[in-house]
């Protein structure tokens, strides 16, 4: 890749792994604690109900390391980088995935905030092409001005001919 | 479709261009038959649930009937009483809808392409249906079910003073022909179409709907000798007439036109459709050659626009059905000359060679071929067979075995591709091979990927977004990958 212009990447703000990570428990309680108790209960009847309680407990243990682990990694492996003629974004721990989108192909960007992102101060930015949203080049867990500069200055310079197609 | 009375109709719509009009009466005929089907196809379970569930009971049957008669009534009525349109402000409005009230407003700037379609009843009756297509998800979609051939002409008009673009009535026989396709070669189309699984999935339900009713003159029949396999074949013969009286129906007199201002393609038996992609809105061609069509020597062309393809629809809230437009057959020696007329830039990257797939990708090749063959053939064996009575085989699973790692061989080496300065050109498949052209100057957004099993022998894959659809390039090597994702518009990459 000798002679290509290496980009300037940033990462997103920290207090994104921190918002990743309460994320990730309150699904973990929320959406597997019922399975997991279910889950329990139905090893309970065949192994007596240490053997359900320990399989539970430990899925759900595991459940958590996850969701207190991983967003770190997510957050050491997403990176963004604005450059005069598209916008990168680089993302996955297990799954690498880099993608450029031509600013001059971004025809309106969202700000989004949910109670919980507004609860730490973060926005996420959603990116829109013709081809409808940009597939993983949505850019989360940005600090609210950060998030509006980086608005504005997509859509500064990004002028969609033709319709954008 | 051309009518004199359009020009009166042409003023009249522009001396009264912001009133609300409604769609002809006559809708009430044309749009009853599909609004059935749709209500079919939105209660089969439960239709199939009585039918199977308790027997034959008149009266409970007749009501059911009847409120099935009654549903597609009133879906019918209220997309006649509640959809109104009117060109406002150079842009076309479609308000429709009883409860849930829809106001859609479409830009011609933004169409993508504009389609007439004529079915018998609409013929009856002297009316066209006129369907636009925009770019992108969820984009507005027109549809107007019922108007007359002067009206949509009219509208045509209308919508052209934004942005220059003819009507698809302009079209009728001007143009330079490109393509135009006889019976025998539809029916080749419908043939190569034809898909097995369909069949077996129709009679594996037949053969459980028997087993319900006559269970024992089933296990009868299936005892005798061969009996299942004979049954099976009669199946797969009605799979293929089925496919084969689809395409002559929707494909026959096939043309393509190319003008000035773009392309044209009409065509089918019963419901006569012309579609109109202005000049410049192909987003992606895709060729099939599978090995039933290589041997007839001839190719199916698709041409995607920006609509939003495979969208389904329903005329109740205004939108269409995919409008990509389909060449069922061009023969191999004329493929080049064809494509290029369509998408400019195919003579040129036509004359560079293909380049592999990285040499490691022969090993993800094999091993899915093999797990899909040796799959398939056991489920056949183990299954299948026994259901027709023809004994158990768990040997097939061997043989899926070998034929997968020759395919999955081939797969890898057909797999190539080649970037000329207008189009990314892809490659796949051995036994369905398909080859797609991207032109570059319409990417959207390109992305590199690496899964966790392509990491371990350093692939890459690129995927190039164009409005409706995409491409992914065969798995490469890191440095092919970072070229193709710098040329099309990913610059550096850095040590991603």
């Amino acid at each position: 890749m000798s002679g290509v212009t290496q980009p300037e990447w940033r990462n997103v703000d920290p207090k994104a792994a921190l918002l990743w990570r309460f994320q990730g428990v309150i699904r973990s309680i929320v959406g597997l604690g019922p399975l997991l108790v279910g889950l329990g209960f139905g090893v309970s009847l065949l192994g007596g109900w240490r053997t359900g309680s320990i399989v539970s407990l430990s899925l759900l243990a595991l459940s958590f390391l996850q969701a207190l682990v991983w967003p770190s990694l997510a957050w050491r492996a997403f990176r963004y980088s604005v450059r005069d003629d598209a916008l990168l974004v680089r993302q996955g721990v297990l799954f690498h995935h880099t993608v450029a989108v031509p600013r001059h192909r971004i025809q309106h960007a969202d700000l989004r905030q949910g109670p919980v992102e507004r609860a730490f101060g973060l926005t996420s930015l959603v990116l829109y092409t013709a081809a409808g949203t940009v597939a993983d080049a949505g850019i989360p867990g940005l600090d609210e001005d950060v998030a509006e500069q980086l608005r504005d200055e997509l859509l500064k310079r990004s002028e969609p001919g033709d319709g954008g197609v | 479709m051309s009518d004199p009375r359009a020009g009166g109709r042409e003023a009249g719509l522009e001396r009264g261009a912001d009133e609300w009009k409604r769609l002809e009466p006559a809708s009430l005929a044309i749009n009853l038959v599909p609004n059935l089907w749709r209500t079919l196809r939105s209660t089969w379970p439960l239709l199939l649930a009585l039918v199977l569930g308790g027997g034959v009971q008149i009266g409970r049957d007749v009501l059911v009937v009847l409120l099935f008669l009654l549903v597609s009534l009133a879906r019918t009525a209220v997309h006649f009483l509640t959809l109104r349109y009117r060109m406002a402000a150079e842009k076309l409005e479609i308000r429709s809808g009883l409860f849930g009230r829809q106001n859609r407003v479409i830009d011609p700037a933004h169409i993508q392409n504009i389609e007439l379609l004529q079915n018998p009843l609409h013929r009856l009756f002297g009316l066209v249906e006129l369907r636009l297509e925009t770019a992108g998800e969820g984009g507005a979609e027109g549809l107007l079910s019922a108007i007359s051939a002067s009206e949509a002409k009219a509208l045509q008009t209308a919508l052209r003073r934004r942005r220059a673009r003819p009507s698809v009535d302009d079209a009728d026989d001007r143009g330079e022909e490109l393509e135009r396709n006889g019976v025998i070669e539809v029916l080749g189309h419908g043939v190569a179409e034809a898909r097995a699984g369909a069949a077996l999935i129709v009679y594996g339900v037949a053969q459980e709907i028997a087993r319900e009713f006559w269970p024992e003159a089933l296990a009868e029949t299936l005892e005798r000798d061969g009996a299942g396999a004979v049954l099976l074949a009669v199946f797969l013969s009605l799979g293929y007439v089925w496919s084969v009286g689809g395409a002559l129906v929707r494909y026959h007199g096939f043309r393509l036109l190319r003008s000035q201002d773009g392309l044209r393609t009409e065509s089918g038996l019963l419901t006569r459709r012309r579609v109109h992609i202005p000049a410049g809105r192909v987003q992606l061609l895709r060729l099939d050659e599978s090995v039933l069509r290589r041997v007839m020597g001839y190719a199916t062309v698709h041409i995607e626009t920006a609509g939003a393809n495979g969208a389904g629809g329903d005329p109740d809230d205004g939108q269409s059905t995919s409008s990509e437009a389909i060449i069922p057959m061009v023969a191999q020696e004329l493929l080049p000359e064809t494509l290029d007329a369509v998408l400019p830039g195919v003579a040129e990257s036509d004359r560079l060679p293909w380049l592999p797939s990285a040499p490691l990708a022969f090993i993800p090749a094999v091993i899915r071929g093999v797990l899909r063959w040796t799959l398939f053939l056991w489920l056949g064996g183990h299954f299948l067979l026994p259901a027709l009575g023809l004994g158990r085989m768990d040997e097939l699973a061997g043989i899926g075995t070998l034929f997968g790692a020759w395919t999955g061989w081939r797969d890898w080496g057909t797999a190539g591709w080649k970037l000329s300065s207008e189009l990314l050109v892809v490659r796949r498949g051995f036994l369905s091979r398909q080859t797609t052209l991207l032109p570059r100057r319409k990417v959207q957004s390109v992305h590199i990927v690496q899964g966790p099993t392509q990491r371990v022998f350093g692939l890459w894959s690129v995927q190039v977004w164009v409005a409706g659809a995409r491409l992914e390039t065969p798995e490469l090597t890191e440095e092919e990958a970072a070229r193709v994702f710098a040329r099309m518009g990913g610059g550096g990459r850095s040590e991603a």
